[in-house]
């Protein structure tokens, strides 16, 4: 099953790399590669994902903050897919919500410009898992939990979850509540 | 060869003029000017224009080199505008029809002041702003009205800076509005104002309150200087017109537009107006203080076309009222 | 990204797109030339960012609206759902008045009633409701309404502020469709049943603002 390789539509030249793996084994191996900088990537909680589209929309924004100044709030791009991810101001909240926890049995993945694969090529060779389609991700949403973070409502359920997650990443910075 | 004589003096300017198709033979006026710090009351205002009617109309039919005899039509304004000074200039013009024995027709102040500006500019079908002392409307013609786009959901323009040169105690000679844009010139702080469209639609009331609350703390604080307060209100009042004109003007595909009223002969408001238009591929026509400002031979001007099309009023029936809407009228004259 | 030019308004320019698969919109404001600096650019952030938060808060009141999904207030430019297979109240209502359809013309009034009474009653103020600025999914019995362009909007729970909002439509909506009193009156009975503890104050609003226009004393 193939990861997903999207240009961005704002910066031709960059590119988003998507996979999911299932049933893995050594989650706290990965996050521990991210943190001693054996590659850089977005490791994330599948849980918390409804939709690919979700992740892109929060990488598109990371990357057109990237190509301004003073506009990222974390380090680096892929911790910037996190904190866009997640409703909350607090970085470590959102890295501990949002960011794959060590008892985790899958991971998403989210990499900016890999260009030539090396970094995908890495995570692949390291990963004790499955690689599956990233559409699967469907399947590991935990809706209740998202609902509950989110703080959506009724209404926003009803209609789709996706859509009402994508308008809160993309309002985040202007919304005060 | 039809020359017709019109009476205006809804407001504080009495001016009587006298046109022969389409030609300005005379438009002599006069302003009933307050001390600073005041504004004119009805009262006051009816006693200015019966003291100078008299002089007024000989001086336009001096102008014009006409004689009574040569008129055909008297023209007066029936509204909208104050009460006593709108009858005591009515009543001179009832009196000279009355003895000259000439029909009467009882004009549309605002639709005055768009006639004319289409007779003086050559605007053919343009999107209209009337901004004054007490009007405030974005106008565009369509089947025989002058339909009303936009407008102010409170007080009027000129009322807003009216009122805010009364804060600064401005001189009302020539005019609040006049001194205020020349002061305005010097100013170079921008102060950030309520800005306040809704829809087509403005309202000046909140943005009054605001600058007229803060201005003397922040003159006195050194802050703002009067010349920065006028500058950042006329960007602000003016950019709010401008916006709604634009609108009008994208909802109705129009390729002119015209600014006429009081108001109008700010040079800074056509200035920005004329940007607008330019970016739209549009052109601006405005006219000068002559026919910007409430004058006679604009009630004339409306009247020869309400004439032509029979549209005159028997005695009893020319009277003046306070509240007369632009829409209200018949616009026989158009197609 | 490839766009298509749909729209020049007063505001700005509207594109179609695509956003990563999904059919969008590209709404870009102008720079006003004939503004000062200062108000062009506080005026262009604060529209888009209300835009940004009506969307959020509209979705969430359990109001249709499209999805946001991006917003750049330096390059003026926000990105957000297409809405398919939909047209807008203002064609729609042409449509219907042409085939003479008053029964289905009646149900779009009960429709239009109801949105803006959970609009209202959510304390959201459109600020230019027209009917160019709601669409409509759908034909008849199953079709929604959605509302687009919030510019000029912002939250507040006065009145006279929601009073100002319906005398807008009301304007619009009977210059735009001619001879739809009727049909407007249905639109406000419907709306005070769907905004029951605000109505009763803000149809007060609404005929003090219809009669300032009339009674205003014009001077000058």
């Amino acid at each position: 099953m193939a990861a997903e390789v999207i240009a961005n539509e704002l910066f031709p030249d960059s590119t988003i790399t998507l996979a999911l793996f299932r049933n893995v084994e050594n989650v706290k191996e990965i996050r521990q590669c991210v943190m001693n900088g054996t590659f850089e990537a977005a490791i994330l909680k599948t849980s918390m994902i409804v939709d690919p589209f979700q992740v892109i929309v929060a990488a598109n924004k990371a990357v057109v903050h990237q190509n301004k100044v003073g506009k990222m709030m974390t380090k680096n791009v892929h911790s910037e897919i996190l904190f866009n991810l997640s409703p909350s101001k607090n970085i470590s909240d959102s890295f501990r919500k949002f960011g794959a926890g060590d008892t985790d049995q899958s991971v998403f993945i989210a990499v900016i410009d890999d260009k030539t694969g090396q970094t995908l090529q890495a995570i692949q060779n390291t990963v004790k898992g499955q690689q599956v389609d990233v559409d699967e991700v469907k399947q590991l949403s935990d809706l209740n939990n998202i609902k509950k973070i989110y703080k959506l409502t009724d209404a926003e359920l009803s209609w789709s979850p996706l859509d009402a997650l994508v308008t809160r990443i993309a309002a985040k910075d202007i919304m005060t509540i | 060869m039809v020359i017709a004589i019109g009476f205006e003096g809804s407001a504080n300017k009495l001016g009587i003029g006298i046109i022969q198709d389409g030609v300005v033979l005379s438009n002599p006026r006069h302003t009933y000017i307050t001390p600073p710090g005041e504004g004119f009351l009805p009262r006051d205002t009816a006693k200015h224009h019966r003291e100078h009617a008299l002089d007024i109309l000989q001086a336009a039919l001096q102008e014009a080199k006409i004689t009574p005899e040569q008129i055909d039509v008297v023209c007066y304004t029936k509204g909208p505008g104050m009460g006593a000074p709108l009858i005591s200039t009515a009543v001179v013009a009832r009196t000279v029809a009355q003895l000259w024995k000439k029909p009467i027709v009882a004009v549309n102040h605002c639709i005055g002041h768009i006639e004319m500006g289409r007779l003086i500019t050559g605007a053919v079908n343009p999107t209209v702003l009337y901004v004054s002392g007490g009007n405030t409307q974005v106008i565009s013609y369509s089947e025989k009205r002058y339909r009303i786009f936009g407008e102010t959901i409170d007080i009027a323009v000129g009322n807003c800076l009216d009122r805010f040169a009364r804060v600064l105690k401005l001189s009302n000679d020539p005019s609040p509005g006049y001194n205020i844009e020349q002061l305005a010139k010097k100013g170079e702080k921008f102060l950030e104002l309520p800005y306040a469209v809704k829809g087509m639609d403005v309202s000046f009331s909140g943005l009054l309150s605001f600058i007229e609350e803060r201005a003397p703390v922040l003159i006195k604080k050194g802050e703002y200087t009067p010349a920065d307060l006028c500058m950042s209100l006329q960007e602000t009042i003016f950019a709010m017109l401008v916006e709604i004109t634009e609108r009008a003007m994208a909802h109705c595909c129009s390729q002119e537009v015209l600014i006429v009223g009081g108001v109008g002969c700010n040079k800074h408001l056509q200035d920005m107006m004329r940007k607008m238009a330019e970016e739209r591929d549009a052109v601006l026509y405005a006219t000068d203080e002559r026919f910007c400002i409430d004058n006679g031979a604009m009630i004339a001007q409306a009247g020869l076309e309400m004439f032509k099309c029979g549209m005159t009023s028997p005695l009893d029936d020319t009277f003046c009222t306070q509240r007369y809407r632009t829409d209200e009228v018949l616009v026989k004259w158009r197609d | 990204m490839e766009r298509v030019l749909i729209k020049q308004g007063a505001e700005g320019k509207l594109y179609s797109s695509e956003f990563y698969g999904k059919p969008c919109i590209v709404k870009e404001r102008f720079t006003k030339s004939y503004r000062h600096p200062a108000l062009d650019k506080s005026l262009t952030t604060q529209r888009m960012k209300a835009e940004a938060r009506a969307l959020l808060r509209c979705r969430m009141s359990g109001i249709e609206c499209p999805a946001l999904y991006m917003v750049d207030i330096e390059s003026r430019c926000i990105i957000m759902e297409r809405v398919l297979n939909s047209v807008t109240v203002r064609e729609y209502t042409r449509t219907l008045q042409e085939k003479d359809d008053a029964k289905n013309l009646l149900s779009l009034a009960k429709q239009i009633g109801e949105v803006l009474g959970r609009l209202h009653s959510n304390n959201i103020i459109h600020g230019d409701l027209t009917t160019s600025n709601m669409l409509i999914k759908g034909y008849g019995e199953n079709s929604r309404i959605i509302l687009i362009d919030f510019g000029l909007s912002y939250f507040d729970s006065v009145a006279e502020d929601k009073g100002v909002d319906l005398y807008v439509l009301e304007r619009a909506f009977l210059s735009t469709h001619p001879n739809t009193e009727a049909l407007f009156q249905v639109i406000l009975d419907t709306y005070k049943d769907n905004n029951k503890t605000g109505a009763e104050d803000v149809m007060k609003k609404l005929e003090e603002i219809r009669m300032r226009g009339r009674k205003r004393t014009m001077v000058g």
